[in-house]
């Protein structure tokens, strides 16, 4: 690990790595106990989306520090718990975490590198920048090849990994999303759109994932159809409030 | 119009006022909700009783059928609702996810307090 680079500038920015979970009690230890044994300075936090298994139970036993929503919230409800969860305890960079073990908790301190340096505000944890490990499957990444092309396309520059979960978010944009943005989002690629929209950079780093050990992968036979469909509706439903947005935030931020 | 429709269409519009008032009463309609509710209800009521108006109306100032000008005013009155009920349904659904997070961020800090 190249942390000496960081070290220094570790001691000041409070670092949140929010692990998402449903309905993963089966590798929601193993996951922590991960995150724990790299630990460089950073608090975890696993945000638990209303499972119908043990999963909180075991986080209790355990002494591992958990949110946990009443009821189930749709795909990015969580993410709007650890955002709000991180604007009202001051974090500087939140970084988000897959429960299933997909990700690699060696690998956290590449994509907030970045963030620390200044030179991105959103980090994406890429796996198709230097294609290693785990590259998804044929269908899901002829989606991801048709949302990446058409995110780069307003963004203005290339991001490949659109629906990646492996993210680092910044003070800006914890601010952006947590006091100014209320709607809903139903898809990762309505978050690059409006942090872009709200003024942030978005950088890319090549990471590694790893096959998910337990539990179903959101996306099935049946929304694959529906899934480009939606996904067009909100970039566009995105491309229309694109004004306002910005707009408005950037004379909040002023003040 | 025929008597018997315009007898017809006077009931369903009279039932469909009682209806609403009695809903009213249980407070079971905001009162933003039932003014919008009761005009509909008296415009319904208002065409049988006042055919002769509504059919000059539409004659001299849009040229075509009486009926047509009322099907596209409920009609119109109905999107117009919807559309309001749609914008209803956004802003509880915002305010519902913003709830789930924060009693979830909140049931955190009183277990924290309570160790």
């Amino acid at each position: 690990m190249n942390l000496e680079l960081t070290k220094t500038e570790l001691k000041n920015t409070k670092i949140l790595v929010a692990v998402i979970s449903y309905n993963e009690e089966k590798s929601i230890k193993k996951v922590y106990d991960d995150l724990n044994e790299n630990n460089f300075g950073y608090d975890i936090l696993i945000v638990e989306n209303g499972s119908y298994d043990n999963t909180s139970e075991i986080c209790r036993i355990n002494n591992i520090p958990y949110i946990r929503h009443c009821i189930n919230d749709d795909i990015n409800g969580t993410w709007k718990s650890y955002l709000l969860y991180a604007y009202l305890n001051n974090y500087d960079i939140v970084c988000q975490f897959d429960g299933d073990g997909q990700h690699k908790a060696v690998e956290i301190h590449k994509i907030i590198e970045p963030i620390i340096k200044g030179e991105a505000n959103q980090v994406i944890g890429s796996r198709f920048l230097n294609n290693k490990g785990f590259q998804s499957y044929m269908f899901r990444r002829m989606g991801i090849n048709l949302f990446s092309f058409l995110i780069s396309l307003i963004i203005g520059y290339k991001i490949k990994d659109v629906t990646s979960g492996f993210i680092a978010f910044d003070r800006n944009i914890i601010n952006f999303f947590s006091r100014y943005y209320k709607n809903e989002i139903n898809d990762p690629n309505q978050t690059h759109l409006l942090s872009h929209f709200s003024g942030a950079k978005i950088k890319e780093v090549a990471v590694e994932m790893r096959e998910r050990q337990h539990g179903k992968s959101l996306y099935n036979i049946f929304n694959a159809f529906l899934y480009p469909i939606y996904g067009m509706v909100n970039i566009a439903g995105c491309l229309l409030i694109k004004k306002q947005i910005q707009k408005e935030w950037r004379k909040n931020h002023e003040l | 119009m025929s008597f018997k429709l315009q007898l017809f269409s006077l009931i369903v519009g009279l039932i469909f006022f009682l209806f609403i008032l009695y809903i009213i009463r249980k407070r079971k309609l905001s009162p933003s909700y039932s003014v919008l509710w009761l005009l509909l209800a008296l415009y319904l009521i208002s065409i049988p009783l006042f055919q002769g108006v509504y059919v000059y109306f539409s004659r001299t100032v849009f040229g075509f059928y009486a009926e047509n000008i009322i099907y596209i005013t409920v009609i119109g009155f109905l999107l117009i609702y919807v559309l309001f009920l749609s914008s209803k349904v956004v802003r509880l659904n915002d305010q519902t996810k913003e709830l789930i997070s924060f009693t979830a961020i909140l049931e955190k800090r009183i277990r924290d307090l309570e160790r």
